[in-house]
Parts: structure tokens; C-alpha cells; sequence
């Protein structure tokens, strides 16, 4: 934070700068009509992110972490929508009053032709708050800055456009460039942080030389971004043209397969009426059966019409979205479930054991050319042949072993060795504790001291193996 | 005599005289075998020389104390040329570093010339006066004690010179039983008087030269790298272990699993050795030491993150 720390102090410092950056262009063409100009906008912009940190960074050590902390901050960003809300949309109602208040909560929930201008408003509000509690928040990581940097530069080129289209003015050239200089430093300060923490030291002041190189590094990136700019924009129109073209496939794409999903989730909401209408309607001979329900409903709608009664427009829009909601509802369900199976897995260990053996095919790829590596290895030290076989089954033997035992919850820990592990083994296969003395003593002077196996040796091997396999967990 | 006849003597003998000390026993046996010199760090009174004497006349070896003050000379440990005026002629008399177990007690109270003269003895094995040098007869093993506590007109050993050290051990206090044993034991006679040799410089030379021949893996020499260069990498550490240090974790490694009757080496041989071989060798950063970290700590996390090598 500010006042913390010196480093977080310059990484909050070039946050602020890149918020301002991607913020001015909006806040000169909404809020001054360009009676204000850029680098002051900037200047201004650059103050308010920076007192909006210091208020935070106060409210954090007068709170803590305090649920009125929180409380506070929600009531903040309600009061702040509310305010802006009656500022654009309603400027000439009385803010005590309380019209333009129920007016904006009937129309929040309206989705049918567009937008409201209250609900673009809510979203935008929200955005700037969750945009200015991820720069300004106080366990900030280098990852952390690293989405800010992300989603900031996305912003910029957001606000970029629309000042360009809007102005008929592009932002001056070194406006991108600039930002991405503020960002490489920001994550440059937040990655030497984030180290100097993992080893408890407090830093110390960079070298003359070495700030020299990295400001030099810094800026001969922001010269080259300026350069680039000024070559790459007629390859870049070209190519920008077919990803236009390949977007505007994807949204004609995206709307035949929502049409599908409304399509379907209407039938599935029919389907499912049908069944809970005869469900609830119990017997054919004590109730009326949905035949005569369906054509009951069609004559009261038939009155209904005939006095012109209407549904509300949000009964409307409700029931137009409700099969989309219950779809949603679906996934989120399965979400859930799927989430809590994943925990549930990982409290009994196998998390470990998925974390050792990720699924990606670069894994794999090493995993077996380590596989082939120790073949050869053994290949080496016990010859093509027999023992060499017989190692193989050794190994194999105790590999499984350890699967079982990761199996039933008790994983075998990167640094623990097989000696200092078989007590705990010997806890996962109670009764085995022979076996597993032999399975481990053979695998370590197989592993470790290259003895060969005899054949009785190892059918014994077998044996053990398939009595520890056969044994219950406790 | 074998490793497992020699390690079962000796502990016993040792016993006689040293209570409850098993681990400390075994660690200065492997020191022994791999001709390494030892540096017992701790409070006096719990049997730093004892524990050196007992040594010595186990193994029917000779024996000699060197008690470092600040006043002491280098030729007070090398020995020196003095002129013999019945013969006139000048005769070596041999310092007591020419024996063949040391105990340098207190090592950082003599001045740091003093101390290297000894340390060059250490690591050359040989000494050198008046440019004749004379061969340390093997096996050869010094013992240096220094007290942590009291540092007042002390001139601590540097780094390098540590690094000389295959180990540092800290014997600790004994429990309240083995400190009854201890009083029982001594109540009628000193039993370090008694004590007989249970084996000779020869068989601890043919020792030595066999524990050389104990198998070590590719997997576990590679392992063996990686613990230490783990220690280079380790944020916390400002200056890690040397190759000196790998090489000492790999004899030492060799001697224990030929004393625990292994004729290959382990991954946790390796991981017994690492405290007492490592932890004198790791120089941590001031900062982390004022906030309470200690290099026992540090050499600890990484023992605990450098995967051993098991077929998974």
C-alpha cells in the first residue's frame, strides 16, 4: 500500500497511473464535453485513484478486517449507483424524492429491446468498484497485477476506440505504450515483492547499475512499442479484417446455438409442466384429467383476452427467460456437485495423487521418455535378460504398492524415502508388515545398491504383493 | 574386521563412558571412515572431551589435547626446531597436532594464525616447519570444540575454515535416566581408566579404504547434487554449499551405510547426514537470521523439498 512499504508504494503508484490511462479518454467525453484536456484529465485522473487508494488503505487499518469493513464498501458503491444513476438518467428529479428511485428499480429487471440506460450505468459502476478494489487491494500479488495489467490494457483499447470514434481523434502515440511501460513496472516491482517475501526479507535499494538496466529495459520497450506503431498499422488493418470476419461467423455461430438451447429449454419446461401436472393431479377418477385442464386454462385465457387484461411486462420477460433460467439453474447444479465431489477427493488425498500425474500430453511425453531413461539405466547395470526382467517387476511391485496406499489416503510424500515411508505403509496394510519389509528391502537394494533378484525371490515378491492388494483398509 | 563388528565395538566401548550418546557415536564413527575432521559445538561440561578420549583409546591411537587461549602459537601446535647445544644441532619436537586424535578445545579463543596453522594440518594432513614437512600418520582426526555461549575475546571461525569441518555436532544435554546412569557410572572410579582398545590404526585404515568401495547409485549421487545445490538456490541462503560439501555428503554417505551394514547407499543416508554436514556450510542472510531462522531450519525445508528418487 501506500504508506506501507516503499515498493508496494511505486506498484500502487503505476496501478493508479494505468486506471487513469484507460479512464481518462471516457471521463473527457462524458463528463467535460473536452473543455479539459488530456494530460490534465490524466493529472486529475491520476490524484482521485491515488486518494482512492490512501482511503482504502485507511479504512483497512481503522476496520481491519472488520465486517463493517466490507459493509461499508457495499454500502458505498450502492449509494455511488444510485447518485450517478439520478445525476445521468433522471437529472431533473429531486434526490430526495423518491420517483425516479421506483422508476429505476421497475426497469433494472427489463431485459426486452436492450439495454436500459440505469442497468448500463449499474454494470459500469460495477466494474469501476471491482476495477478499483483489485488495484487497490492490500494482499496484492504479482499475478494480481498481472490481471490488472490484463484487463486494463483491454480497457484501454475499449475507451481508445471510443474516443477516436467519438473525438475524431486518435489518443496521442505514445498514449499505449505508456501504459504498458507503467504496467512491466508495476508487475516488474510486484515479482520482486512477492520473491523478497518468500524469504522474509524486508529488500533492499536496487543497485545503481542494475536500476539502470531495468529502467533501460523498460524504456527501450515503450521506444520500440512507439516504432511499432507507427510501421504496423496497414499489415494490422489487414489481418484485423479476417478476424472481424471470423468474429462475425462466430457470433451468427453463437446465436443459432442459443436459439437451439431456448428451443430445447422450452420443450424440457413443457415436458416437465406435463409430468407435474399429472403428478399433482393424483388420480384420473378423483380430478380432473389435463386434457380438461388444458382446455379450462384456454377458456379463462380466452376471457381474460376478451377484457384485455395483459400480463405485467417483468411476468413477460420472466416467463420468455425462465427455460434459459432453469437451464442455468442445471449447470450451476452440476457445477456444484462436481465442485464438492472435487473437494471431497481432495481431503482424502488423492488431489496429490492427480497433482503428481496432471493429464497433459507434455507430461506424458516426459514421464516416458524418463521411463525409457531408467530402462536403460537398468539395461546397463543388470544386462538384457532375466534380471533385467525381474528388476522391472521389482520396481513395478513397489510402484503399485505406493498406489494402493495413495489410494486409501495415505500418499507417499516427494522427500520421504522408501525406508522412512514403510512404517506408515505398514499402518495402510495392517497384518502385511513381512511383506511389506520384504517389497521394500528388495526394491531398495534393486533401486540403490543394483543387487539382482533371484526367481524364488521375487515369485515371494508376487506373493507379498497380492496379499497387501487383497488386504481391507482399515 | 567388518563394518558391522567394528560399529557394534565401538559404540559399546564408547558407552562405557559416554551414556546415551548412540547417534552422536555413529556420526563421529562415520567421520572417522571417511577421514573427516569434526567440530562439536556446545556448552562445557557434557563430555565434548570425553568423548574425544574415549575415541583414542578405543582405537589404541594416539592421543593429544591442545587447549587454545589466545596467547597460544602456531609452533605450539606444529611443533618446532630447537637447538640442541649437547648435539649442537637443531632437533624437531613435534607439536601436538603429529598425533593421531586431537581434541582442539575451544578452538575460536586462539587467534585466527594459530587457527589456520591447525587447519592446514586438517586439510593437507601433513606440517610444515622450517620448510621440512612431516607426514600426519592416519588415521588422523581432529575433534574442535567451541562454546556458543560465551563469545567475549573470541575470534570465530570463517566460512572457509568451516568448511573444513565434515561435520559440526552439538551433543545436547543428557536425559534425567542417562544423567542418573552418568552418576552411577563415575561413582567409584573413572571408567575412561578402564577403558581397553577394541580396535587397531590398521583396521580403521582398511576400514576407511573399503567404505570407499560402498555402492552409490546414479540416482542417489544425482540426488546427492540436487540437496546441495538446493542450498544455493534457497532464498533464504546467501552463500550455499560448496562442492567440498557434496563430496563430504557423499563419503559420509558411503561410511554410514557401510556402519548401518548396507554395502549401497540410500536416499536417507543422505538425508541423515544433511543436519550435521550442511548446516555449518549454509551461511544465511543477516536479515532472515534476526527474524529467528536458524540454518538448522533452512537445511530442514530443503531435506523436506528435494524429491528422492523412488519409481513412481
Amino acid at each position: 500500500m501506500l504508506l506501507a512499504d516503499r515498493r508496494m508504494a511505486l506498484v500502487h503508484l503505476a496501478l493508479a497511473g494505468m486506471e487513469a490511462l484507460w479512464f481518462a479518454p471516457l471521463f473527457l467525453l462524458f463528463w467535460h464535453d473536452g473543455a479539459l484536456s488530456l494530460l490534465a484529465a490524466l493529472g486529475w485522473l491520476l490524484g482521485g485513484a491515488l486518494l482512492w487508494t490512501l482511503a482504502v488503505e485507511m479504512a483497512g487499518w481503522l476496520f481491519k478486517d472488520s465486517p463493517a469493513y466490507r459493509w461499508s464498501i457495499l454500502g458505498v458503491f450502492v449509494v455511488s449507483t444510485l447518485v450517478l444513476i439520478q445525476s445521468v438518467v433522471y437529472p431533473r428529479a429531486p434526490l430526495g424524492g423518491f420517483d425516479w428511485l421506483l422508476m429505476t428499480l421497475r426497469h433494472l429487471p427489463l431485459l426486452d429491446g436492450g439495454l436500459r440506460p440505469e442497468t448500463v450505468l449499474l454494470l459500469t459502476n460495477t466494474c469501476l468498484w471491482l476495477r478499483a478494489s483489485y488495484a487497490t487491494r492490500r494482499n496484492l500479488t504479482a499475478l494480481g497485477v498481472m490481471d490488472s495489467f490484463k484487463i486494463g490494457f483491454l480497457l484501454l483499447a475499449l475507451t481508445d476506440g471510443v474516443w477516436s470514434s467519438r473525438a475524431g481523434q486518435p489518443t496521442p502515440p505514445g498514449y499505449a505504450p505508456l501504459y504498458m511501460g507503467l504496467g512491466l513496472v508495476a508487475l516488474t516491482l510486484a515479482r520482486s515483492d512477492e520473491r523478497a517475501s518468500w524469504a522474509q526479507t524486508a529488500g533492499r535499494r536496487l543497485p545503481l547499475g542494475r536500476l539502470a538496466q531495468f529502467l533501460a529495459l523498460v524504456g527501450g520497450f515503450v521506444v520500440i512499442a512507439v516504432l511499432l506503431g507507427r510501421v504496423l498499422p496497414r499489415p494490422l488493418n489487414a489481418v484485423l479484417k479476417w478476424v472481424v470476419f471470423a468474429l462475425e461467423m462466430g457470433v451468427v455461430i453463437f446465436q443459432l446455438l442459443f436459439m437451439v438451447m431456448a428451443i430445447l429449454g422450452a420443450r424440457l419446461g413443457q415436458w416437465l409442466g406435463a409430468k407435474l401436472g399429472i403428478e399433482i393431479v393424483g388420480t384420473e377418477s378423483a380430478a380432473p384429467s389435463s386434457q380438461q385442464l388444458i382446455a379450462e386454462l384456454q377458456r379463462r385465457l380466452e376471457e381474460t383476452a376478451g377484457q384485455n387484461i395483459v400480463l405485467a411486462p417483468w411476468a413477460v420477460t420472466f416467463l420468455r427467460y425462465l427455460p434459459l433460467i432453469v437451464f442455468l439453474t442445471l449447470l450451476g447444479v452440476v457445477f456444484w456437485v462436481t465442485v464438492r465431489r472435487a473437494r471431497r477427493r481432495y481431503r482424502r488425498g488423492d488431489a496429490e495423487l492427480e497433482a503428481r500425474a496432471p493429464f497433459t500430453p507434455g507430461h506424458w511425453l516426459k514421464r516416458a521418455a524418463a521411463q525409457l531413461r531408467d530402462i536403460a539405466t537398468m539395461a546397463q547395470r543388470f544386462g538384457v535378460g532375466r534380471q533385467l526382467l525381474a528388476a522391472i517387476s521389482v520396481q513395478n511391485i513397489y510402484a503399485n504398492v505406493g498406489r494402493i496406499a495413495a489410494r486409501r489416503g495415505h500418499p507417499r510424500p516427494p522427500a520421504m524415502p522408501p525406508d522412512v515411508y514403510l512404517p506408515i505403509l505398514m499402518d495402510v496394510f495392517a497384518g502385511c508388515d513381512a511383506a511389506l519389509i520384504r517389497i521394500t528391502l528388495a526394491y531398495m537394494q534393486v533401486h540403490y545398491g543394483d543387487h539382482p533378484i533371484s526367481a524364488r525371490d521375487l515369485a515371494r515378491l508376487q506373493l507379498d504383493y497380492h496379499t497387501i492388494r487383497a488386504s481391507r483398509p482399515e | 574386521m567388518d563394518f558391522l563388528q567394528f560399529a557394534r565395538l565401538m559404540r559399546d566401548n564408547v558407552a562405557k563412558v559416554l551414556i546415551g550418546k548412540a547417534d552422536v557415536v555413529e556420526l563421529l564413527l562415520v567421520s572417522l571412515l571417511t577421514e573427516g575432521h569434526i567440530l562439536m559445538e556446545d556448552v562445557p561440561g557434557i563430555g565434548k572431551t570425553t568423548l574425544a578420549k574415549a575415541l583414542a583409546r578405543s582405537l589404541e591411537c594416539s592421543f593429544a589435547r591442545i587447549q587454545f587461549t589466545p596467547d597460544l602459537l602456531p609452533s605450539d601446535v606444529t611443533g618446532m626446531n630447537f637447538f640442541n647445544q649437547k648435539e649442537q644441532a637443531f632437533e624437531f619436537r613435534a607439536g601436538p597436532v603429529l598425533n593421531q586424535i586431537v581434541l582442539a578445545d575451544e578452538i575460536n579463543r586462539a587467534t585466527p594464525r594459530t587457527q589456520s596453522s591447525l587447519l592446514e594440518a586438517m586439510q593437507e594432513r601433513q606440517v610444515t616447519v622450517d620448510g621440512e614437512t612431516y607426514r600426519l600418520e592416519r588415521p588422523f582426526m581432529v575433534l574442535a570444540t567451541q562454546n556458543p555461549i560465551e563469545l567475549e575475546g573470541t575470534f570465530p571461525l570463517p566460512e572457509a575454515q568451516m568448511d573444513r569441518f565434515l561435520m559440526r555436532l552439538d551433543l545436547g544435554y543428557p536425559t534425567a535416566e542417562e544423567e542418573e546412569s552418568i552418576l552411577l557410572r563415575y561413582q567409584l572410579e573413572d571408567p575412561l581408566e578402564a577403558l581397553s582398545p577394541v580396535a587397531t590404526a590398521d583396521d580403521v585404515r582398511a576400514l576407511q579404504a573399503a567404505a570407499r568401495e560402498i555402492h552409490v547409485s546414479d540416482d542417489v549421487r544425482r540426488y546427492i547434487v540436487q540437496v546441495v545445490r538446493a542450498t544455493r538456490d534457497h532464498p533464504a541462503v546467501d552463500l550455499g554449499v560448496s562442492p567440498r560439501g557434496s563430496l563430504a555428503l557423499f563419503k559420509a554417505g558411503q561410511a554410514l551405510a557401510a556402519l548401518r551394514g548396507r554395502d549401497y547407499v540410500v536416499p536417507s543416508d543422505v538425508q541423515a547426514l544433511c543436519p550435521p554436514i550442511l548446516t555449518h556450510r549454509v551461511h544465511i542472510s543477516p536479515q532472515i537470521r534476526l527474524r529467528g531462522r536458524t540454518p538448522e531450519q533452512v537445511v530442514a525445508e530443503i531435506v523436506a523439498a528435494v524429491p528422492v528418487p523412488v519409481v513412481e
